[in-house]
């Protein structure tokens, strides 16, 4: 260079400095003026930051899509939570209903029974081959005891075999210890409704004279002053008259889903009142 | 020579990367100067005239892009890189905090240089809202500056700014 070595950083700091504040000085007296040094590099850097800019949008849009997905997850699973709550919710008030209409119809059972009845729900099912037999939750402190019957809005359940202070046990009348006074109720012939077991019942010690047929209706004949007579227990299933016995062998199906069974009632002797 | 064609482009890609990619490190509430480090590295590093036309040019690329008056950061880069080259024949200036303190004055300078010029000549106070967004902008600077120094010693050779004078 023609300056000397000695001089040139401050020759060249001079000659910047200067032309520095000559751009400053002409830019701050002419605001309006973009002037052709500036143009040029706007021109020139509009491509690489269009291009740059169009990289950071797609990037931006893909992460803006990301975190909405995770928002649209997050919003799922709060909304299948909720779904599952609203599902309990209208499963309770199903079964609130259908237990209110049971109950309903309980009532309307207890209007006509005879006398005072204690309202049970079945808490347990033996449901074995041989033993037939429910837990109900009241007993003796509310006033159950041995040998009360059990009926349900749709028949004659059983009778109570075990009490204890708070819980019972019923043994149904499907159980082959199960033996209940029973007419027929349109022809009036009488017998002994005997537990079968498995499905149905076999009504035993009717005559072979009585006028018995598929479809008649079985119900509590009074007799033995455990049941109050005319308690539905189920209908004739079939009759046989083969055979040279001197009975019929009549099979009857229990008017009671004993499956189903949820609310009962215990009912008092004519004597007594409820607790 | 090879210098003096790759500056333009080489300060356009830099100053186009600031004033874009990492603004968003901020959430484009503020940028990270890197431009500012390279004037400072090119005062520890190179001889005056190619660092003061690098420093003339990355400060006139900014003023053009960024949209401030023009030649205010042209002459604050200018200044810095004569600055930073006279400190460095005095002091030693490898060490990583002495980098950390120098960026984070001459940032925050900047700052300061910006307001008073608008101040003077326009009559505005715009340092009252925004000295601390300086300040925090001048300490990030300052955080990163160790680690831009070897980045752009890794890139001295493909450059070739060794000092020829």
């Amino acid at each position: 260079m023609l300056i000397p070595k000695k001089y040139q950083t401050i020759t060249i700091a001079s000659i910047l400095v200067i032309v520095s504040l000559i751009i400053l000085s002409i830019s701050i007296q002419r605001p309006g003026d973009t002037g052709i040094f500036k143009r040029l590099v706007l021109e020139a850097a509009s491509p690489p930051i269009g291009a740059v800019n169009s990289v950071l949008d797609t990037v931006r849009d893909v992460w803006k899509r990301y975190i909405f997905l995770v928002g649209l997850e997050q919003e799922n699973r709060t909304l299948k939570a909720r779904i599952a709550q609203l599902t309990n919710e209208l499963n309770e008030s199903r079964e609130l209903h259908l237990e209110g209409l049971r109950l309903r119809e309980l009532l309307a059972m207890k209007n006509t029974l005879p006398g005072a009845v204690i309202a049970a729900r079945v808490v347990d099912r033996e449901n074995a081959y041989v033993f037939k037999t429910i837990l109900i939750n009241k007993g003796t402190s509310d006033g159950l005891r041995v040998g009360l019957p059990v009926v349900s809005a749709e028949g004659v359940v059983g009778r109570i075999v075990d009490a204890s202070w708070n819980v019972s046990r019923v043994l149904l009348l499907t159980d082959y210890n199960s033996n209940i006074s029973a007419r027929i109720q349109n022809g009036r012939a009488e017998g002994i409704l005997q537990g079968g077991g498995a499905i149905n019942c076999a009504l035993k010690y009717v005559e072979r004279s009585e006028e018995v047929k598929v479809g008649d209706t079985v119900v509590t004949s009074g007799l033995g002053g455990v049941f109050p007579g005319g308690l539905i227990l189920g209908t004739v299933s079939r009759v046989d008259r083969k055979g040279s016995g001197l009975f019929l062998n009549i099979d009857v199906s229990p008017s009671v889903h004993f499956s189903r069974l949820e609310e009962v009632l215990a009912v008092l002797p004519d004597s007594e009142k409820s607790p | 020579m090879i210098f003096y064609l790759l500056l333009p482009l080489f300060s356009l890609l830099l100053v186009v990367l600031q004033t874009t990619v990492l603004s968003l490190f901020f959430f484009g509430k503020m940028g990270l100067e890197i431009s500012l480090i390279m004037v400072i590295w090119a005062g520890f590093r190179m001889d005056a005239l190619k660092g003061g036309v690098l420093a003339f040019i990355l400060g006139f690329l900014l003023d053009c892009i960024t949209g401030s008056v023009t030649g205010i950061l042209t002459t604050y880069y200018v200044a810095v890189f004569f600055l930073s080259r006279a400190v460095s024949f005095k002091v030693y200036s490898e060490r990583f905090f002495f980098i950390m303190a120098f960026a984070f004055l001459c940032a925050f300078s900047e700052g300061l240089f910006v307001a008073v010029i608008y101040r003077i000549f326009y009559g505005v106070d715009v340092l009252e809202g925004i000295y601390k967004i300086f300040l925090i902008q001048a300490l990030a600077l300052a955080l990163f500056s160790p680690l831009l120094f070897v980045l752009f010693g890794r890139m001295e050779g493909m450059l070739n700014v060794r000092e020829t004078a």
